[in-house]
């Protein structure tokens, strides 16, 4: 889990140009959106596409979305927990 | 008393180089491509607005070219419906689109990605800079071969004279392939112009001498 939490935060940093973030500078427990790194809806997107891509996860509905794209650590729990179904 | 509209400080970001009224403001070797530039003058200009590195490379280059225009003006509130921005280039935004492109050309490697494919119109470099300064006032932008003076002379008259626009930032902006022109003039108009200040008036013939080397 902590591997795929740092794996997922440069992924992240990288998808998102996040020029001036490192993976520490990441609470992975923290709010993506709003709070956090305050992202907004293209970040999501791109989210989206980097779950789907890069780690097999399509989120199957909009409220799914919104659990999964809460923080770091809910994305790389649903990626662990898709991986087990 | 008539208003008097005049160019305030124009500002031109080419290899490399930014020069205010024709002065160097900053440099860095020209042989470094423009990505690494652009976060030079970034750090230059002690910008610290995240978003900046999520823009394509037109949107960088015009908000950048504004940051050292309104830095030599000592930073004015340019916000509000007052303030209109007029852009022209000649090659719209093909280099993003072409970046655009590269993400969903490959059917084995499908990446179409939301982040570039929102820069996939010239425009929204107006839209970065209107953000970012809060600016409401009136805005376009023309696509076009060459900087037309006359025309825009005309466009941005109208736009002061007509619809009450007090400020307006009138520029080009271009970029592909990792060559890059851009200059901007604040236009602005006052009844009083102080005697000690270096102003050019709006004039056809001075729009033609500001950008005659685009």
């Amino acid at each position: 889990m902590e591997e795929l939490i740092e794996n997922l935060k440069i992924e992240i940093i990288k998808a998102l140009n996040l020029e001036e973030v490192s993976p520490s500078d990441i609470d992975a427990e923290a709010p993506l959106f709003l709070e956090g790194l305050g992202l907004d809806s293209i970040d999501a997107l791109e989210l989206i596409v980097l779950l789907e891509k890069k780690y097999n996860f399509k989120i199957p509905t909009a409220e799914e979305g919104k659990k999964v794209l809460y923080s770091v650590k809910t994305m790389a729990e649903a990626i662990l927990a898709s991986k087990k179904a | 008393m008539n208003d008097t509209i005049f160019i305030s400080k124009f500002c031109k970001i080419s290899q490399n180089c930014v020069t205010v009224n024709v002065v160097p403001s900053f440099e860095v070797d020209k042989s470094i491509a423009f990505p690494y530039f652009i976060k030079e003058a970034y750090k230059y200009l002690g910008m610290s607005y995240s978003k900046f590195f999520k823009m394509d490379n037109l949107s960088k280059l015009g908000i950048a070219t504004v940051e050292f225009l309104l830095n030599a003006e000592n930073k004015p509130d340019i916000s509000g419906e007052k303030t209109g921005i007029v852009l022209v280039n000649s090659e719209s935004s093909l280099d993003t689109d072409k970046a655009y492109q590269k993400t969903i050309s490959n059917k084995t490697d499908y990446f179409p990605s939301p982040a570039v494919f929102v820069y996939t119109l010239p425009n929204i470099v107006i839209g970065e800079i209107c953000i970012k300064h809060k600016i409401t006032g009136e805005s376009i932008f023309f696509v076009s071969k060459s900087f037309n003076s006359t025309f825009l002379h005309f466009y941005v008259t109208d736009l002061m004279e007509r619809q009450g626009l007090n400020s307006i930032l009138l520029g080009w902006v271009d970029y592909l392939d990792n060559e890059f022109i851009s200059l901007f003039c604040l236009i602005k108009k006052s009844t009083e112009v102080e005697t000690d200040k270096q102003v050019i008036n709006f004039t056809v013939s001075n729009l033609d001498k500001v950008f005659k080397n685009l």
